[in-house]
């Protein structure tokens, strides 16, 4: 609020401001990284899975040529992606019974239109809500930046009458991390697979150097 | 010094995962939609086999043939680790031989 009251910032303040914006700006990308990274790792996690499925196959050279090894590997990442996504899709449709039977048991068809409401009896009940789309800005060196915090909209409660809305909430966010999972865990193994199906039958003359 | 490389490491991650993120997303819907159609494709595969009276999820034929070579190489390796003590009880005694 001081930024409001105060008139023109001097040239010190200025750069201070200036300062601040950048500091946030680079946390905010370390943050991203920080994100990315973690992405990464679980990705490659889960490409190790092929790893445990196939080293047998590799190592008593019932495969010969990345062809086959990959068409076999392939296969059984298939089969655990199966096995993964049964779970996701089965929470999701656990989440759909549950929401329709109980829209069609209890005869309340509006459930579905106030499953996100914050006033009445939606799952944002449980979530502070603000006012991001009228957050104050100023004018600062000609661009119009975020000046102060946005007006709080809802504060958190516990609504008996939202229960069904937390229920099915939580149904969809557990649905979602289970489909993430199996979808990195798909690409971890997929990558894995194009990396070595090459690389293992790979003929070096290094690795016989140093055997020598 | 290593830990401030590392942050300035971890911005140049996230500015580049930020400007490629559209791409992200849209190989991550590919990959979704990918391992969709493997689940169809496999839940159909399933359905047929067990209706032909097949197993669903039984080992693949590489799987049966590398067990078996994995357990012919096991066996003609020596064991140096460790010598067992060869001794069979005999049938008429549960706690074996009397010394």
């Amino acid at each position: 609020m001081i930024l409001f009251t105060a008139p023109v910032p001097n040239i010190n303040q200025r750069l201070e401001l200036l300062y601040l914006l950048i500091a946030l700006v680079l946390l905010a990308l370390a943050l991203v990284g920080g994100i990315g990274w973690i992405f990464e790792t679980l990705i490659k996690k889960y490409g190790d899975q092929v790893d445990a499925e196939t080293w047998k196959i590799y190592e008593t050279r019932t495969v010969n040529t990345p062809k086959e090894f990959a068409k076999i590997a392939f296969k059984k990442s298939h089969r655990q992606a199966f096995k993964d996504y049964f779970w996701a899709l089965l929470t999701i449709g656990l989440m759909l019974g549950i929401l329709f039977g109980y829209m069609t048991l209890m005869n309340d068809p509006t459930l579905i239109a106030d499953l996100t409401n914050y006033e009445t009896r939606g799952f944002n009940t449980i979530f502070p809500i603000f006012d991001w789309a009228n957050i104050p800005t100023s004018n600062f060196f000609g661009l119009n930046i975020i000046s102060d915090w946005p007006t709080l909209l809802n504060v958190p409660r516990f609504v008996p009458e939202a229960t069904i809305s937390y229920v099915i909430f939580l149904l969809t966010l557990f649905g979602g991390l289970l489909l993430t999972r199996a979808t990195l865990a798909l690409i971890g193994r997929t990558l894995r697979i194009q990396n070595k199906r090459n690389q293992i039958f790979m003929k070096n003359l290094d690795d016989v150097a140093k055997k020598l | 010094m290593d830990l401030l490389v590392k942050l300035f490491k971890r911005i140049a991650l996230g500015a580049i995962y930020l400007v490629g993120s559209p791409l992200i997303a849209f190989a991550f819907a590919i990959f979704l939609t990918y391992g969709l159609l493997v689940f169809i494709g496999v839940s159909l595969k399933s359905i047929y086999l067990f209706f032909s009276g097949r197993g669903v999820f039984t080992p693949f034929p590489e799987d049966i043939v590398a067990h078996k070579r994995y357990q012919f190489i096991m066996k003609q390796t020596p064991n140096t680790h460790k010598a067992e003590p060869n001794v069979t009880p005999l049938p008429s005694t549960p706690t074996g031989p009397k010394s």
